[in-house]
Formats: structure tokens, C-alpha cells, sequence
């Protein structure tokens, strides 16, 4: 059973100033009593997600809209299971893999071909999977031989290829994507669109936040508009692109 | 999900997953070692001459024959190592994982468990010393040798929950990385790794008896050294363990979600 089900879910984001982090801050807080706390005490919270409700079941492909700092990463995040609720319930269902940031737990110190196979157990495969699919992973990346070189040597293109092959391996039955495209050469851009299609196909729940409405309309059967953290419009993609352009015109 | 349900959880993934920290140490220590010639027994090597420099000058200062003083320090310079280093590297053992923390949900059980494992296989490299040592002084091993395993176990035990303890309030607090730098230092003039604690006279004999370190020391160096292990360090040993890891996942259990943004 694959489903996300968000119940009424806020979160807040402590901000900590380099002065909260030391140790003497709250040492000296604590010895000065209250009156200085009022004064000094510069903690801040960014409330990043309010009252988020939605559900999505097997089958459903969302898109996230919104101006930065909107609350696209922290929801995705937050559905990853990287930052939890601070009220509110949040289910997830499924084993979730994210795309987020390529090069997750690659090592420049390290070849390749290792990179392939230590970020695929990081995440989540097991042995005999991570060493069999790591030749198909290895053709993908179209490398050849480099792939037996650390890779400090490589470019930051051909690193983003050994971080991608490993992203689009698997059958997870949720996944997240943060707009990753961006890097590569036009050649393995277009391969690579394709080999995200098959990875999306095979998967039961996508979230995916971009700012191509191509994209979107591609990949997405349903799409949500945040701002400020919250929901602004949650539909079926063609209404909500049309909602999107009459809501630009007006502004 | 209540807490309780959630350090259960992330316990069995951790322990689920545990051909992630056996496999991922080796490459690391593997990577940080290419192009050099002999590899991980740079390890080796470093520990060889430290233990040999010291148990040269200590040895005459304290007019101990280095046969019987060698393996003293190598044993002792051994576990102290393995110590030292998981106190210091506790401290960045969330913070240096910034990118896996932040892109994908893994049991913060497994990072732990991952800088363990590594210092574990260092230590192992670092006995090669503690054999050669015990065979160029012609040192014998009796049957209390055995009383090692219930010592590296509880060794593992204590820094699994120092590792949990020291990582979440490193990574709050940024100072405390420092000052653990600092303090190890002291901590290894105060513990009898490089002279021997019957030496001490009169009320200063609680540097040894009230120090945790010496007790955790002794109890896998004296099997090594022939000995039979004190019942008190053991009770020692083992009460800090129950204290540490209560209050350490207790911790945890308080602070686990706050650590993603902390780091």
C-alpha cells in the first residue's frame, strides 16, 4: 500500500544566529538571569510549512509550484522523512527515494565505480543488488574507464552522471525530485529525461518541484501552488496551469 | 509515532543495515590511503614509533626494564588511541554527514556505528604493534588472554552511547568540539597509559581510582599483561554504560528531529 496522507502539518525552522550556536551564548544567559534573555535572545523561527493538508495514493504524480523560498524543498524533504512535523500528522506509506542533491554521498577520493556502489547502499540497496546493477549504472554513465579513476578527476558534468545513475536505479514507490536538471552535456540530457521517464513510470507516487511548465505538464497529473508555506491551490494540472496564467495576467 | 517507537525503529534499521557500516569504513580508510605505498600500516608504523619512543623514555626515567614496560604502553597506548578518537570524532559524527543527513532518511544509529566500525579496523591494524611487541620481549599470554573480549565488547558498548551523547551536543553546541581536543590531552597525562598507577603516592592515587578512562584501560590491558581484570573496573565500567546509554538516548529521544537543523 503506497499512499501520503498530510493531516493540518506546520513546521517551523529554528534559524540559529552564530551567536546561539556557542556555548558561552547560553552559559552567559544562564548566569545573567532574565533580564538580558529578553534582550539578547535572537532565535528565530521561520514557520516554512503551515497547515499543509492532501493526501495522494498510487498512481498520482504532483508537481510543486512556487517562488522561492516558498516551501517546495521542505515539503519535499519533509515527506522524505528528513525534517519532522512540529504539529500535525504526516503519513507515508512506501520506500521513498529522493533526488534531491546528485551528488549524495559520493567521494572524490574515491573511483567511480566505488561511488556507484557505496551511494547505492547508502541508499538503501543491498549487496547483491547494489553489485549487480552496478554494471548497468557504470554503462549509463557512459564513462568507460574513468569509471576506475578517483573522482577528483572527473569534471563537475561527469560527476553529475555518476550521481544520477545512482538517483534513477530501483523501484522505489515514492519519489521525490527537487529540479535536478541543469548539468550535463544536451546528450545525456536527453538520456537522461528518458531514463527519469522509465524511473517515474515504475514508481506508484512522484512529487516533483520545477519551474518548467513543460515539464510539469508532462510528468504531472496534479499540481500545487504554494506560498509562503502554504497551499494556494491544489488541482488537476490543467486547471491549475490555467488558474497560474490567469492569476500572472492579473498581477 | 511516539519516541519510544521511533529509537526501537531506528535501531533495527540501523542493525538491519549493517553491511552499510562494515563496507562503507573500509573504503574510507581504503580512499584516504591511496597512492601510498604500504597503505593502512602507515597506522601501524605511526603507533610503532610512538609506543617505542615512549617506552624508551619513560621506561629509564622510571628505571622499568623494557621488556617488562613495552608491553605496558603498547597495550595501553593501543586502546587509548581507539579511545581518543572516538571522543574526538564523535563530535563531527553528524556534522561531517551533512549531505547523506539532508538528502536521504537514514538511522543516525548507522552514521555512529559507521565512525565506530572505522576506529575499530584502525585498532586492528594498530595490534600488529601489540603482537610484535609481545613477541620481541618474549612476553607470555596465559588463559586470562580470553577476558580481552568481554573488555573490546564493553569498549564498543561505551562508545556507542558516547558517540550518541557527544555527537548531539557537539552539533548544538559548537564549542565543545574545542574543548574535547583539549581535554583529551589531559585525559591521557592523567590515566596511567604511559606510567604505572602503583607509582602514584598517597591521596593522589584517585587519579586512577576515580578516573573511568583508567578503569576501561585496565580492564582489556590486564589479560593482556597476564593479569585477571579487577571486579571493581568492571562494576565501574559496566554502571557507566547503563548510566551513559540512558542518558544518552534519552538525548536522542528528546532531540533526534532537532539535529537536521542543527548541522
Amino acid at each position: 500500500m503506497t499512499f501520503i496522507n498530510l493531516n493540518n502539518v506546520c513546521l517551523d525552522f529554528p534559524l540559529y544566529n552564530t551567536q546561539s550556536f556557542s556555548l558561552r551564548h547560553s552559559l552567559a544567559k544562564a548566569a545573567t538571569g532574565g533580564i538580558l534573555k529578553k534582550k539578547n535572545d535572537k532565535k528565530f523561527t521561520v514557520s516554512a510549512l503551515k497547515n499543509i493538508s492532501f493526501s495522494l495514493e498510487h498512481g498520482d504524480r504532483l508537481g510543486l509550484i512556487g517562488h522561492n523560498g516558498s516551501g517546495k524543498t521542505t515539503l519535499l524533504k519533509l515527506l522524505a522523512g528528513i525534517y519532522s512535523p512540529t504539529s500535525g500528522h504526516a503519513q507515508i506509506e512506501g520506500k521513498v527515494s529522493t533526488l534531491f542533491d546528485v551528488l549524495l554521498g559520493t567521494s572524490d577520493e574515491m573511483t567511480g565505480n566505488e561511488n556507484l556502489y557505496l551511494s547505492s547502499l547508502i541508499r538503501g540497496k543491498s549487496i547483491s543488488e547494489a553489485k549487480s546493477s552496478l554494471k548497468d549504472m557504470g554503462e549509463f554513465t557512459g564513462l568507460g574507464d574513468y569509471l576506475y579513476v578517483p573522482m577528483h578527476t572527473y569534471s563537475a558534468g561527469m560527476k553529475v552522471r555518476i550521481g544520477f545513475s545512482v538517483a534513477t536505479e530501483g523501484n522505489p514507490d515514492i519519489l521525490l525530485i527537487d529540479e535536478v536538471f541543469g548539468a550535463g552535456d544536451k546528450n545525456f540530457i536527453t538520456q537522461s529525461i528518458k531514463r527519469l521517464q522509465s524511473l517515474i513510470e515504475r514508481t506508484g507516487i512522484l512529487v516533483f518541484s520545477s519551474h518548467s511548465e513543460d515539464l510539469l505538464k508532462k510528468l504531472c497529473n496534479k499540481i500545487m501552488i504554494l506560498e509562503h508555506g502554504e497551499i494556494k491551490v491544489i488541482g488537476y494540472t490543467e486547471e491549475v496551469l490555467s488558474f497560474y496564467k490567469n492569476e500572472k495576467i492579473a498581477v | 509515532m511516539n519516541s519510544f517507537n521511533k529509537i526501537l525503529c531506528d535501531f533495527r534499521e540501523c542493525f538491519n543495515n549493517f553491511h552499510i557500516w562494515i563496507i562503507i569504513p573500509f573504503y574510507d580508510i581504503k580512499a584516504r590511503y591511496r597512492r601510498t605505498v604500504i597503505g593502512p600500516f602507515w597506522l601501524t608504523l605511526g603507533t610503532a614509533t610512538t609506543i617505542l619512543g615512549m617506552g624508551a623514555v619513560w621506561g629509564s626515567i622510571f628505571g622499568v626494564s623494557l621488556q617488562e614496560f613495552l608491553p605496558y604502553v603498547a597495550a595501553g597506548m593501543v586502546i587509548w588511541t581507539f579511545i581518543s578518537s572516538i571522543l574526538n570524532e564523535s563530535c563531527y559524527v553528524f556534522t561531517s554527514q551533512r549531505s547523506i543527513i539532508h538528502n536521504v532518511k537514514v538511522s543516525f544509529f548507522i552514521h555512529i556505528m559507521n565512525m565506530i566500525s572505522r576506529n575499530i579496523i584502525i585498532m586492528f591494524h594498530n595490534f600488529f604493534v601489540i603482537i610484535a611487541v609481545f613477541v620481541i620481549c618474549r612476553h607470555p599470554l596465559n588463559l586470562e588472554f580470553l577476558w580481552v573480549f568481554p573488555g573490546f565488547i564493553l569498549l564498543i558498548l561505551n562508545s556507542f552511547w558516547v558517540g550518541i551523547f557527544i555527537g548531539i551536543v557537539a552539533t548544538r553546541y559548537r564549542d565543545i568540539a574545542a574543548v574535547i581536543t583539549n581535554i583529551s590531552t589531559l585525559i591521557m597525562i592523567a590515566t596511567p597509559i604511559m606510567w604505572q598507577a602503583d607509582r602514584l603516592q598517597g591521596n593522589r592515587k584517585i587519579i586512577a581510582t576515580l578516573n573511568p578512562f583508567a578503569h576501561m584501560i585496565s580492564i582489556i590491558r590486564d589479560p593482556l599483561l597476564g593479569q585477571s581484570p579487577s571486579l571493581e573496573s568492571y562494576f565501574i565500567i559496566i554502571g557507566i554504560l547503563v548510566i551513559g546509554l540512558l542518558l544518552s538516548l534519552w538525548l536522542y529521544k528528546k532531540f533526534v528531529h532537532r539535529i537536521v537543523f542543527w548541522i
